[in-house]
């Protein structure tokens, strides 16, 4: 049975990297509701990825630098400039949408949500007065946990995916059919324009083509030119059947003339003259438009590349991604999507990462058909002479997970190490997460390892438990006072005229409210992996929207309900983990047998 | 994903459109935030670099 169209816009106003992890999400959930009838909203430079989606209905393209300029150059004001902003929106708020979902999560986007008309908002909106309005679970994370300091384990993608499934289900019906959690990465998920040529060799059965995707979005993200030149040239010396095509943009001219240096230079070093190695390799730097660049991406059979766009296009369309993270960058959040992708990285963002590492990653990965995943990476080191890598390089390996055990995409470590209480507390954060908005709770402890778990990491957990058992008694006070608040209030006749004595115990509440908030903060406050939660307050207490006292008071017993679902599972997180690390015996049989476990029945 | 995460998303609905006045102070929030994020090299990818995505790394 056909069913009405849903008519929702989104609104994408970042970077082509972010606008091609929410084409990813759409077509998931167009996927399971073909009903989907999809207005994209994207800055004019960034639309062309949304332009070759046939799947899309239509796409609306900000002209950002010809409106910005009379801003910019200081020759008009923002009033002034109505007239030209409105008619661009008129033709978007002809009709009222069914949904606008802003995945942008910026400042603008929030007032362009604010502005068209829809029967459902999700993501930052504004309110009729103009102040910021956050009214989705989801919306709530990414403002008070995704957009901080604090790291958290769920990819941006299964993020937006979730998000707008859960609305869709929840406003307008159930999906057609579930998909089993198959990824979304088809060759045809574009329709772009191919070339007839490329290079020389290019699609030649015996030729592997690997693209080097040089540059990234900011300098600190972007691995030195000297580093893929080496990396480049350790490829093209030990695989005869391996040629390399570089990619970038124009402005990235520069880090090729360097790379290519670097390239000349290495080769003198090894004896080799370069010539032979540039007949291997071969330059689209500033010469690709979207298009070829991503036949390239799509056609070649490795796509090596920092934190750029280029790695979620490769992923989308299928090719093998080795993300070399460099950086400050959240791989858990933004690396490639899918199954089998890799990512290396240094264990800090400060330390340096070898070409060898990124050479031992991605020779270990391609020969996976070869090893099945069955031989430790550490002795895959050991075959190449490189075990002084071991601690100097961190390497991933992207997993869906069955949709039995929650979906969505897993980063699985492949050396061994021990976990920080950051990236401890980042899974703890995926956990919750899913138990707050998905309505699914995944088992504790859920892809922890008895090794990972270090004596420091144990002394920072007992030193948590006892804040955890405050916030939750401070949070337990704080529901019973606003229900006793909600009680009072709810059956008064008038919140201006009561008794004195309802007056006074009203503002007793109110007070010890008061009280118990700045108690809270201060706990809250007090250790990292309690603040993420207390910002979390913060942000729900915010969008509060009731008008009379009864109503906030209400609304106030559920924001804590709610958060002291977090405290829970944060505890139970705590206590697994510190089970995890009690003295192990190993049995005969060479099973694990905790002590505890094996303790004879007291008397 | 289950109906029980019906918590996690609240409706708004706007029952009166925007008036005049509410809505030209969105355009100009809208604009001026625009603005800041340009400045700030955000709508562009790469501040002070060429934008157009020709293999763009952004």
């Amino acid at each position: 049975m056909r069913r009405e169209p849903i008519r929702i816009a989104v609104v994408q106003l970042a970077r082509l990297g972010d606008s091609v992890q929410s084409l990813m999400a759409l077509r998931a959930a167009q996927q399971l509701y073909p009903e989907l009838e999809i207005t994209y909203v994207a800055h004019e430079s960034f639309a062309v990825a949304a332009e070759r989606c046939p799947w899309i209905h239509r796409v609306v393209k900000l002209p950002t630098d010809s409106l910005l300029r009379p801003l910019v150059n200081g020759k008009r004001k923002a009033r002034g400039m109505i007239p030209e902003i409105a008619a661009w929106i008129e033709p978007l708020a002809e009709r009222t949408f069914d949904m606008v979902v802003n995945w942008t999560y910026s400042e603008a986007s929030s007032y362009l949500t604010g502005i068209l008309p829809a029967r459902v908002r999700i993501g930052y909106s504004r309110r009729r007065d103009g102040t910021l309005s956050v009214v989705d679970g989801w919306s709530h994370y990414i403002h008070s946990i995704v957009q901080t300091e604090t790291l958290q384990s769920i990819h941006l993608t299964d993020i937006l995916t979730t998000q707008l499934l859960t609305a869709l289900q929840i406003h307008f019906d159930d999906p057609v059919e579930e998909n089993d959690g198959q990824t979304v990465t088809s060759k045809s998920f574009f329709e772009i324009k191919r070339s007839p040529f490329v290079c020389d060799g290019w699609n030649h059965p015996g030729i592997r083509w690997i693209a080097l995707q040089l540059g990234a979005s900011s300098e600190e993200k972007t691995w030195s030119p000297a580093a893929w030149a080496k990396l480049a040239s350790m490829i093209l010396r030990r695989h005869d059947d391996t040629r390399i095509i570089l990619l970038g943009g124009n402005c990235e001219k520069e880090i090729e003339a360097k790379f290519f240096e670097a390239l000349r230079a290495e080769e003198r070093t090894n004896g080799t003259p370069s010539a032979v190695f540039e007949k291997r390799l071969h330059s689209k730097v500033g010469k690709t438009a979207f298009d070829q660049w991503a036949q390239i991406l799509a056609d070649a059979q490795w796509t090596i590349s920092a934190d750029t766009a280029a790695i979620h296009l490769a992923s989308v369309l299928g090719t093998r991604v080795l993300n070399v993270s460099v950086g400050p960058v959240r791989f858990r959040e933004t690396g490639p999507y899918g199954n089998g992708h890799y990512v290396v990285r240094a264990p800090s963002p400060e330390s340096p990462l070898s070409p060898e590492a990124v050479y031992a990653s991605w020779t270990y990965a391609s020969t996976e058909w070869q090893h099945r995943r069955e031989l430790p990476f550490a002795d895959h080191l050991r075959n190449l002479e490189s075990s002084d890598l071991l601690g100097k390089m961190e390497v991933f390996r992207s997993k869906i997970r069955p949709a039995d055990v929650g979906g969505g995409i897993h980063f699985e470590t492949l050396i061994d190490q021990r976990i920080t209480l950051a990236n401890w507390y980042g899974q703890v954060l995926g956990h919750l997460a899913r138990e707050w908005y998905c309505g699914w709770v995944p088992p504790v402890g859920q892809e922890l390892e008895r090794t990972e778990v270090s004596p420091e990491l144990v002394q920072n957990l007992r030193k948590l438990s006892e804040g955890i058992e405050v916030l939750d008694k401070i949070y337990g006070e704080i529901i019973r006072t606003a229900d006793d608040l909600f009680r009072k209030t709810k059956t008064l006749k008038s919140e201006h005229l009561m008794k004195l004595s309802d007056r006074e115990k009203i503002h007793e509440l109110g007070k010890k409210l008061e009280e118990l908030e700045t108690l809270s903060e201060r706990v809250g406050t007090a250790q990292e992996p309690l603040q993420a939660i207390h910002r979390l307050s913060k942000i729900l207490m915010h969008n509060l929207t009731g008008k009379r006292v009864s109503e906030v008071a209400e609304e106030t017993v559920g924001v804590y309900r709610f958060l002291r679902i977090g405290v829970g599972g944060l505890r139970n997180w705590t206590n697994h983990t510190l089970g995890l690390a009690r003295p192990v015996a190993v049995a005969s049989s060479s099973s694990v047998v905790s002590l505890a476990d094996r303790r004879a029945p007291s008397a | 994903m289950a109906k029980e995460g019906r918590n996690s998303i609240e409706e708004t609905i706007i029952e009166a459109p925007l008036t005049e006045h509410e809505l030209e102070n969105m355009l100009v929030g809208f604009l001026e935030a625009l603005e800041k994020e340009h400045r700030l090299g955000l709508t562009d990818g790469k501040k002070d670099k060429e934008t157009a995505p020709q293999g763009e790394s952004a």
